[in-house]
Order: C-alpha cells, then structure tokens, then sequence
C-alpha cells in the first residue's frame, strides 16, 4: 500500500520541532539565539510537507524487503547487543550476537550450519579484540567472563 | 569452491594479523621491564585527556609520558575524550572506570568545580574526582597585537571606559578561567568588555592575528608562543612570571585580580590510598626532573606540587571562593 | 633543502614511513578509528626517533588514514573518516555496478594525485594563504558554512524539499551538547553522554553502514550473486588512471578545494569532500548520473580529502595553529621535539620543516603503489565474503569502532539509533547526505554567526558585520551563484531548444 511519504516526513519534523523547544526556557540569551532561528525553520519546513502531502503528495511503498523476518530479528538482536552491550561485557553479547546473526542470515537450517556460525563468530571476535585491545588500546566493558 | 573462497580471506587475514603482531611485539616490549617487584602497575595505564589535543593539557602529558613510563615501568597511553568542555572525560571517570589505576584523568580549575555548579547534569559532581596531583597552572594574561594602540594596561581600561562593550577579548571556553576572568576583571576594573569564546586556547590567538578581536584574555603559555605577535599587558598572578619576566601583574598596577587555570591528574572514585600516593610520588619525581622541569617553565607553565592531600585543600578553597564569585556575577543564586 | 632530500632518503626513515602510511591506512579503513586516533597513537614513538623521522611517520599515518577511508566507503558504503563521506556516494554504486575495483583504484590514484597538490601547495604556498585563511574570521566561517548548505541541493537526488529539510534537521541535532557560546548544556534530554554533542562518527557509522547492511540482508533469499557482478576486469588500474587524469579539471579543481579548505583551521576533509564532490556534479555535463556510480564523484571526493593533508599544516607551521585535529597532535609532537610552530620553524630548522614536507610528498606516492597493489587483493578478498557472513561481521564492526572513538557505549547505542532512525527516514524520501552536512556544518554555523554577531553587537552593527567584509562579501557572492546556478543553468538549455527548433 502507497504511504504519503510528505505527511510522515512533516509530522516528523514538527515533532522534533516541538521536542527541541520544550527544551529552550532554561537557555540564556546566547545558547538559545541560533537554535531557535533553526527550530523556526524546521517547523515551517515541516509544514510546508504538510500541504505538500495534501496538494501533491510522494506516495511510495514503505519498507519493501524481500526477507521481512530476517531484517526484524536483526534489529532485535542488535538492539540487544547495544544495550546489553556494557551490562553483560564484551565478548559474551557479542559472541551470542554475532553467532546469532550470522545464524538468522545462514541458508542451511541444521546444526552443523549453526556450529560453523559459532566458530566464525568466535574467531572474529577473538582477531578483533586482539586488535582493538592490545594494539588499539581499547579498553572493553567487562562483564561476565570479560 | 568453499576452499577456494577462504583461502583469499584467510590470506587478508593473515597479513593484518602479521603487521599487527609486529606493531604488538613493539608495544608488548615496555610491560615487560620491572613487573616483578611492584604489585601496581602491571598493565599499561591510560591517562585520558577531556579535551582535544593540542591544548596546554595535551603537551604537559606528552612531556611527562615518558618518564612516568620509566618511574612506573609500564606503558603509558595518552588518550582524547574530549566533550563537553571537559565535563565528558570527568563523567566518564567517575561512572564508568574502575577504581584499579589504570586510568587517570587529566583535570582542571575551575572547570572541575564551575561546572558542576553551573550546569544542571555535569554527569559528575567535584567531590567524586580523587585528586592525585596538580602539577601546573598557567595564569591569565590580557594581550593586544602587536601592532595595538594600547600599551598599557590602564590605557586598555580608559579605551574601555569609552567604548563600553565595544571591547572584544578572546579567550578558551565557557566558564573557563578565561571567560570568568574577564568578567571578574570587568569587575575590578569596572568597565564591560565583552568575552569571545573560542573552543581551546588554539582558537582564540588567530582571532586577534586575524583583526577579529581587539585582545586576548588566555593563558601565559600563549603568551609565550606567540610573544612576537602580541603585547601582553599583564598577568593575573600574585607574582611575576619567570617565562614572561618583563610583564607585570595586575595587582603590581593596582588591579586586584588572580585568576589562571591549574591542571593536574584524578583518579576514579574508590581508588586506593596506596595507588594515589604511589602515582604522586611519580608525578612528583617527575616535576623534580631538570629537564622536564626546564621545558614546562619555558614554554610558559607554573610548576607546582600539590600532593593528594594539599590538592583536596586547593579544592575546598577554590570552591569557596568560585561560589561567592559566580553568586557576585549573578550566574548561580 | 639538499640536507633535508638526504635527510628523508634513508633506508630506516622509509621503512618507518612504510609501515607508518600502512597502518594508518588500516586505522582509517576501520569505521569509528579516525586519523586523529591513528596519529595520536603513534606520537609516544616517535619521541625515541629524531625529528625529521617523526614526523615524516605521522606525516605518513596521517596520510595514509586519510586515504584508508575510501576503502569501506566504496565496499560497505561506511566511509572509514568522515573525509570519505562524499567517497560511498558513487564509490559504493560502483561496486553494486562490479565495478569496485576500479572505484579503489580511481580512489587510489585520486588520493594520490590530490595529496601531491596538497603538499605542493604546503611547500610553495604557505605564507599567502596563512595570511589569508588569518582573515577568515566568524562572519566568514558562517558564509563558509551557508555556502556548504547549498551542496545539499546536488545531494538530494529527487527532493530538495526534503533535502534542505534533512539539512536543517542535521543542524538542529548538532546542538545538542554545549553551546559555543553561552556555555549552556543544551538538549541533552536527560542522558549526560550528550554534553558533549552527538559524536559524529558513530552517527555516521549507523547512517551510512546499518541501513545499508539491512537493506543486504532483506534481500539475501534472492540470488545473491545478482547483487554483486563480479566480472573479470582487465585494464582497470588504467581505466582508474584515465577517471582521473584523461579530462583533468574535476581532479584539479577537487584538489585546490581541498588545499583550500584544509588551510582553515576548524574546516578539514569532511567538508572538503562534500564541496569538491558539489562542485564536480554542478559542473558535470551529466549531473544526473552522480549518485549512481559515476566514476568523477569519487575522483572528486578523494582528491580533495587528501589534499587537505598537506594544507592543514600550512597553518601549523606558519603560525602555529593547527588546521585539523590531526595537525593538533602533530603540533604537540612538535613541540616535545623541540620545535615551535610559527614562522622561525622556517629559518632555525628549515631542513627539518622541509625534510617533512618532502615526506609527505614521498608518502603519496607509497599510498599510490600500495594501493595499487592491495587494491585487486582486498576487492577480492571482500567481494568474496558471503553476504550472510558480510552483514553480520560488518555490523559487529561498527558496534566495536563506535566504542572505539572514546570508549563510551553510548556512542554504541547512538550508532545504532541513528542507524535505525536513517533507514526509516530514508524510506520517507530523506536521505542520509543532507541530514550528515547539516550535522558537521552546524557547529561552524552557529560559532559563525553567534561570534559574529557578538563582534557586530560590541561595534555597534549587529547584523551588518556580516555583510560588511570583503571576504564575506565574496563568500555570499560564491553562494548566491551556486544556489542560482541549476536554475540559470535550466533557462540556458531551455533557450538553445527554443533555438535549434
């Protein structure tokens, strides 16, 4: 179904708009001079998709994916990895992250498949942190079993 | 088809792995010496820096990394987390680093205690930064050009008193010792120039070699490197400079005002006693070091030895009297 | 100058370089490592190594990271350094077309070419243009910015409605943090990683790279291979030679962009990119085709990226002022040597300042022959991944180099969020360019024109200080002809149809 791309695209900014302002009384004189020159413009750039939704509106399919469940458990992992990102430490979300992923976008569905996943996933992680740890000198949040 | 796939893969692999181990060889080498007698430090330590480099913090940690690699006998790596004028480096410390002494922080006066007092979420408050040393300071100085029709400090103030506001004075940061110093000496002086802040102190000199300032209120190690290209007027500290001999100081012309940045390290809240004193004994060392020592006065710093102790004192005192500053100024109630 | 030539044409100091120009080559391949990192990293070393050595190593690094973010760019549409941003705009349809080596090569030798003017410029050019680039006070920085706001008008590709809207969007969101001037924390909705602004390059990672990467996996079901042809090429490496050099204007013009910019200290490689790659498509006499893969668009991108380089140091050592971050850490190193910036670098060690910037020359061309080398290597190497491999790692990639930048797993989850926020929005027709320039050109906006108008305030004219100064005064001209040009540009060809029928 053809959504009007304008009509979200205007809501969306004048949502911003409006978020960006409820946040200006607390600025002085100098801190509040270019952003709200910049809020004004937003909100009458907004508006202006708004009528343009009405007038002549963009329509076009949103979100056109051939593999619509893959993509949403990727998203889902993902999200779970950043968040969980410092809580649980490095190498454990990210082992189960990456396996995870490579596991939703592997063809074969059978153990064996899942298990090379897991070792691709665990060479990685251990090449990159090498990397990013001794050579880079990244210090990584340590969790459960670093 | 499979093999034939991994092999190419493997062979990238292979030659990052290479030229990582050889650049790893190199840095495993320095841990390696005097692990054995002391218990800290075993691994590299990172001193972070809250700013963007280049600035005063930037080259006193490039002056003092290699000899502290050489008192600790590890490896020492200086690290940017700039943000927030400071704020984000301190916040980062007290939330997020563990209290081990592997990473110090760089910090700063009055950043540490204006900010907390001034913003609504620091993310950080004072107290919560360990104070291990502070190890320099750089004063204000208020600077024309070269070419500048002022040549004197009271000339400065009368030229002010005729164009109130009209003054321009750049400077490093918001709440800086810059900024609250030119308004403390606005105060002093009773004239009302108007402050430019820059985001470093890097910034601020182009703005008057550019003609787009009138003067420069910023510290004495930019008096220094660009002593050809500017007059400085004086130096807001209680005694005369030993890299800037032939300027006075402002309460030498009668104009009672101090006011300059200290820099110094701190550690994560719940650091231990034993670490704290064993990295300022290191620091302390450091600023004993002839020629470290020679370095930082020429370049245009104040080398000073606040130990764990006198540095929370500096702290309280500071506190005090930044809080009655900033309530006079009408920027807090 | 004899000295210096003997000084840099030792066995040891090459070696160093070499390795130095690889592995900031590696630093800026990898998404969220920047330049900046790279050098400051390798600072500590160099204090062992004699001046001329030191520097010409992070000369080299610097060099080499720059050059490094085409790599990602072209592959994985991620640029490595916000240098490369302009570099996934036709690199990465390049190698959706098949044709990504030739993308690396044209990229290679682009980089090269571009640094070369950029260092020759250094040489030759210093003192004028650091006197000029002295004259570039706020109101200029704020025209400079506003004339970077019109690139948004080539970057749209079907709607400027929503371009400039996108642009303004990226403006607003780079207030978040601190105002420069003020010093109020602003919009930071309660998370205290935001005073220090939006980091840059985890928005850009998650921009660039997340939708992309989703957009691959949602279509992974279908015959993979009909993603990525790729053909056995013979003769791209001249096919690249030929993008750059058979109608040499793009290249030029990009270059001297890009010296230009990388002068100003403040405004570096992430805006030169983007102008240069403006500036191409405005002159195109096939605009239309940039954005899917046209070959200038790289040649643009890249050339100007790496001539900001050597320009960047014009004002280190002229005056002392470092013209990018990575000059900033260049300008400490400096200082640890021994040397002050400024302009008696010049006449008390000439052969050190001069040996450097022979360095540097030599440094693009090591870029050149181990681009040239690794270029067909790497495109295999990547090419061949599976894309159900590809995906996931690449993502893994940026969750580590968004940590990467300051070890803040905010900047992580920002990465991701904005990752997630882009693709949606460019479902709604908003593309990510706009809404990215919008994000680097906001803070120099806004220091320009609220420094600008407290000048004008203390002289008594606030708003008229911006339109008072010669060089503001030709900024704005700049401007106007490049937001007037489609348009004179459409009333021409209209008018030679009228004609010829």
């Amino acid at each position: 179904m053809k959504r009007n791309t304008d009509l979200y695209g205007g809501l969306f900014m004048i949502f911003i708009s409006l978020l960006f302002w409820s946040k200006l009384s607390k600025l002085n004189e100098y801190s509040k001079l270019f952003p709200i020159i910049v809020i004004i413009v937003l909100s009458i750039l907004g508006l202006a998709l708004i009528i343009k939704s009405f007038v002549k509106a963009s329509r076009s399919e949103l979100f056109v994916v051939d593999d619509k469940k893959s993509v949403i458990l990727i998203v889902l992992v993902t999200f779970a990895w950043v968040f969980l990102f410092k809580k649980i430490g490095f190498a454990v979300t990210s082992f189960v992250a990456l396996t995870s992923l490579l596991c939703i976008l592997s063809d074969k569905r059978n153990i064996k498949a899942y298990f090379k996943c897991a070792i691709i996933s665990a060479v990685e992680i251990v090449i990159l942190y090498m990397i990013f740890s001794n050579i880079l000198y990244v210090p990584f949040p340590k969790g459960l079993l670093f | 088809m499979k093999f034939k796939k991994t092999n190419s893969l493997l062979n990238v692999l292979l030659i990052l792995v290479l030229v990582f181990g050889l650049a790893g060889c190199t840095t495993q080498k320095s841990s390696e010496k005097d692990t054995a007698a002391v218990e800290y430090p075993t691994k590299p330590v990172h001193y972070v820096l809250p700013f963007e480099p280049g600035g005063e913090s930037d080259i006193t940690a490039r002056l003092q990394q290699k000899p502290l690699e050489e008192i600790l006998g590890t490896s020492v790596i200086v690290q940017y987390m700039p943000g927030g004028g400071g704020a984000l480096g301190w916040q980062q410390l007290v939330t997020d680093t563990q209290p081990d002494g592997y990473t110090i922080t760089g910090s700063n006066l009055p950043h540490i205690i204006v900010q907390p007092l001034v913003r609504d979420d620091t993310g950080y408050e004072t107290d919560q930064l360990v104070p291990i040393y502070y190890f320099q300071a750089t004063p204000n100085i208020l600077a024309v050009g070269k070419d500048s029709p002022i040549n004197s400090v009271d000339e400065f103030v009368a030229y002010a008193k005729e164009n109130p506001g009209a003054v321009t004075l750049a400077g490093s940061g918001s709440y800086s010792a810059n900024h609250l110093g030119v308004l403390e000496f606005n105060k002093v002086a009773g004239i009302e120039t108007t402050y430019i802040p820059e985001t470093g102190s890097g910034g601020a000199v182009p703005q008057l070699l550019g003609g787009h300032v009138q003067g420069l209120m910023t510290y004495t190690t930019m008096g220094v490197s660009y002593s050809k290209d500017l007059k400085i007027l004086a130096v807001a500290s209680d005694e005369r400079v030993t890299s800037l001999p032939d300027v006075p100081t402002f309460k030498e012309l009668g104009y009672d005002y101090v006011e300059g940045a200290y820099r110094g390290i701190s550690g994560p809240p719940g650091l231990s006693e034993e670490i704290v004193n064993q990295l300022a004994e290191a620091f302390k060392e450091i600023n004993a070091q002839p020629e470290y020592l020679a370095k930082m006065k020429e370049m245009g710093f104040e080398v000073l030895d606040y130990g764990p102790e006198e540095s929370k004192k500096l702290i309280e005192e500071k506190k005090v009297y930044y809080t009655k500053i900033l309530k006079d100024l009408e920027l807090i109630d | 100058m004899l000295d210096a030539f003997i000084a840099v044409f030792n066995f040891k100091l090459i070696i160093f370089m070499l390795l130095g120009t690889i592995g900031g080559m590696i630093a800026g391949a990898l998404p969220g490592f920047s330049a900046t990192m790279a050098v400051a990293l390798i600072v500590p070393f160099t204090f062992v190594m004699d001046p001329i050595t030191g520097l010409a190593v992070l000369g080299a690094i610097y060099t080499g990271a720059i050059y490094g973010g085409c790599f990602p760019a072209i592959l994985v549409n991620t640029p490595g350094t916000p240098s490369s941003i302009g570099t996934t705009f036709d690199g990465y349809p390049m190698t959706r077309n098949g044709r990504g080596e030739e993308a690396l090569h044209t990229a290679t030798f682009a980089s090269a070419g571009g640094g070369l003017i950029g260092v020759l410029v250094l040489i030759f050019l210093s003192i004028p243009l650091a006197r000029v680039a002295l004259k570039f006070g706020p109101p200029e920085y704020f025209w400079l910015a506003m004339f970077g706001v019109t690139i948004i008008a080539s970057l749209s590709s079907k709607s400027l409605l929503k371009g400039i809207t996108g642009g303004v969007l990226g403006f607003l969101i780079s207030m978040i943090g601190i105002a420069p001037i003020g010093g109020d924390v602003r919009f930071t909705m309660g998370i205290s990683t935001f005073q220090g602004g939006v980091e840059i390059l985890s928005v850009l990672i998650g921009f660039f790279c997340i939708p992309e990467m989703l957009r691959i996996a949602g279509e992974i079901r279908k015959n993979k291979l009909a993603d990525v042809k790729v053909e056995r090429q013979t003769g791209v490496i001249k096919k690249a030679f030929l993008n750059n050099f058979q109608k040499p204007v793009n290249f030029l013009k990009s270059s001297i962009i890009g010296s230009f910019i990388g002068v100003l200290p403040g405004a570096g490689g992430n805006i030169a990119n983007l102008v240069a790659y403006s500036e191409a498509q405005r002159s195109s006499s096939d605009p239309e085709s940039f954005g899917t893969g046209n070959p200038a668009g790289v040649v643009a991108t890249e050339s100007s990226n790496n001539a900001t380089v050597g320009s960047a140091m014009v004002p280190l050592l002229t005056l002392g002022i470092p013209g990018s971050p990575a000059a900033a850490v260049l300008y400490g190193a400096l200082l640890i040597q021994g040397l002050t910036p400024g302009p008696e670098l010049f006449t008390t060690n000439a052969t050190v300042v001069y040996g450097f910037m022979i360095a540097l020359l030599v440094a693009q061309f090591m870029i050149l022959i181990l681009g040239l080398a690794m270029g067909k290597n790497i495109y295999s190497a990547v090419t061949k991944i599976p894309a159900g491999v590809l995906v996931p790692s690449v993502i893994f990639l940026s969750v580590l180099g968004s940590f990467a930048i300051r070890n803040n797993v905010m900047d992580v989850i920002v990465m991701f969020i904005s990752g997630l926020i882009a693709y949606t929005l460019k479902e709604f027709g908003f593309h990510a360019g706009p809404i990215v320039l919008g994000l680097i050109l906001g803070p120099i906006a806004e220091k320009g024109f609220v420094q600008g108008y407290l000048m004008g305030v203390a002289s008594g004219q606030p708003l008229m200080i911006f339109l008072t100064r010669p060089i503001s005064i030709i900024l704005i001209i700049i401007t106007i002809m490049a937001v007037s040009w489609p348009y004179i540009r459409m009333l021409r060809e209209k008018k030679h149809k009228g004609v010829t029928i």
